[in-house]
């Protein structure tokens, strides 16, 4: 029985499987620097056309028409956009602490957002990242999520950006740990760490139902993860004009917000990973 | 389902499909909340949070482990259930563990009420008459010279299960202020209405409970203890100013 268990998780079918372990040996070398270029434009992608649809339904919630103008019905609006951004200036806050880890934060957040879609497994395939504790480390990554934001407020020398972060930084951590107790039933269950094992665990047995209750709590701690609505307290309009990245302009700014709905598309697989069936 | 069915690489394209659908859906209610949902504030957000989901979660994680260790013990013959981690003999870890901390917290709920509650005063917890005439006297006015016993009224109004005390257009974050008008009197201060009545719910299940549990009655259970833990700690919260005043006060109306 053990033995079974410990084939599941660990030995058989395949050893935390990667989709990397299919290709021939001298197509390794540019897969693995290939396949996650992919993934990366992939998630840029799914950032463009998901900003555009929210825009699109705010617009219909909202009674409006949303951005029309760009392109075929504004189709054309995320492009534009980032466009613009690319074009601007980026400027630099007067007396910065510190220059470099000014322009560094941004990078670090966007880095950070983007390096754990590769250890998102998709399906049976597996993930790009494949590891024995791939929920681990998923957990510490998106807790170093809180550098980018806690340096970015504080060389911006600016006091919004500092309450922005400060606050920022408190929501991380207070919902980090419920999430991360959420994970705690599925570890127990499968008897892994990894995440592809917990997925095509449930493709084998079917999802986990009882866990059901845990859902309402996961998405609610997954919303204020992400910084999203009800709890976007870190870039409030009306209290910190817009909170840790008030004074971010141009292609660092886009760096920001690509990391924000990066983690977003994460936390929102991630759910589907652990209570959607996998 | 469906995906899964398929061999191959089709079968792996069609199933990373699937998923990316399910992920998008997803993405859908985020924006649907973000239209219907207005921001909390900032206390509120960290209060939601360590009062409300760090404690639900907590109970609701140990009792989902319990409940999966229990199925497993019980239903052997299952495919899933025979994937539970420690099958081989013996009472699963995570039963003790869920057990000892539910029946922790009841022994200490015990034990708080009779450091609350020694042997002598024990008609306070079952009949509170005698501390509501008490409170009623304290309120409505009595004869020059009657005197109180405020700690034993604190006392009264610090057992939350047992006795609860309303006092109508007070917040209960402002008992204590409300208690202080009260000690005026009549003719001190403006008159302050009040009712004091048993509450219906014991915060806690009864132990009984735990012996005969099935799946459903046991996430019932879960939400109960939570729900019961959450009412503990608030009640506590706002009857910690009202038992501070109170419990310095010796009152002497003159």
């Amino acid at each position: 029985m053990v033995a079974r268990v410990l084939s599941f998780a660990i030995l058989s079918p395949a050893p935390f499987a990667s989709p990397l372990a299919l290709l021939p040996a001298p197509l390794l070398l540019a897969g693995a620097l290939l396949l996650p270029l992919l993934s990366y434009v992939t998630v840029l992608i799914f950032i463009a056309a998901f900003t555009l649809f929210e825009r699109k339904t705010m617009g219909l919630f909202q009674r409006r028409e949303g951005p029309d103008r760009v392109g075929l019905e504004g189709f054309g609006q995320p492009f534009a956009d980032g466009l613009k951004l690319v074009l601007k200036e980026t400027l630099l806050p007067r007396q910065t602490p510190a220059p470099s880890v000014f322009y560094l934060a941004p990078l670090l957040s966007l880095t950070l957002s983007l390096a754990l879609w590769l250890l998102l497994p998709l399906g049976a395939a597996g993930a790009l990242v494949s590891s024995p504790i791939s929920l681990l480390l998923l957990l510490a990554l998106s807790s170093l999520g809180s550098y980018g934001v806690i340096y970015s407020g504080w060389a911006s020398n600016n006091k919004y950006a500092l309450l922005g972060s400060l606050r920022a930084v408190a929501q991380f951590i207070s919902y980090e740990i419920i999430l991360s107790l959420l994970f705690l039933p599925f570890v127990a269950a499968v008897g892994s760490l990894n995440l592809w094992a917990v997925v095509s665990f449930q493709g084998a047995w079917g999802s986990f139902a009882y866990l059901a209750p845990l859902a309402l709590i996961f998405a609610i701690a997954m919303l204020a993860e992400t910084n999203r609505t009800p709890f976007d307290l870190p870039e409030a309009e009306a209290e910190l004009v817009s909170g840790f990245n008030v004074e971010y302009s141009s292609l660092l700014f886009a760096f920001f917000f690509l990391a924000e709905y990066g983690s977003m598309g994460l936390m929102a697989a991630l759910f589907v990973a652990l209570f959607g069936g996998g | 389902m469906l995906a899964g069915a398929l061999p191959g690489a089709g079968g792996a394209l069609a199933q990373c499909a699937t998923f990316a659908l399910r992920a998008l859906l997803l993405c859908l209610v985020f924006v649907f909340v973000r239209a219907s949902l207005p921001r909390q504030r900032f206390d509120q957000l960290i209060a939601l949070c360590w009062k409300y989901l760090f404690p639900l979660s907590l109970t609701l994680v140990l009792w989902s482990l319990a409940l999966y260790s229990l199925a497993s013990r019980w239903l052997r013959g299952s495919e899933l259930l025979s994937l539970a981690a420690s099958g081989d003999g013996g009472v699963p870890t995570w039963v003790w563990v869920t057990l000892g901390v539910t029946l922790g917290f009841g022994l200490a709920k015990v034990l708080e009420s009779q450091a609350n509650y020694p042997l002598g005063e024990e008609p306070l917890l079952h009949t509170p008459d005698a501390v509501r005439a008490m409170l009623r006297r304290f309120a409505e006015g009595s004869p020059a010279g009657d005197t109180f016993d405020v700690p034993l009224m604190a006392r009264a109004l610090g057992n939350a299960g047992e006795v609860t005390l309303q006092i109508q257009g007070y917040h209960p974050e402002r008992w204590g202020e409300a208690l202080c008008l009260l000690a005026q009197g009549p003719r001190g201060g403006p008159y302050v209405p009040f009712s004091i009545s048993r509450s219906v719910d014991t915060l806690l299940p009864p132990a009984e409970m735990l012996w005969d549990m099935d799946t459903w009655g046991a996430l019932a259970l879960a939400l109960a203890f939570s729900l019961g833990l959450r009412t503990q700690l608030e009640l506590q919260n706002h009857l910690q100013e009202a038992t501070a005043v109170l419990s310095n006060l010796r009152l002497r109306r003159n």
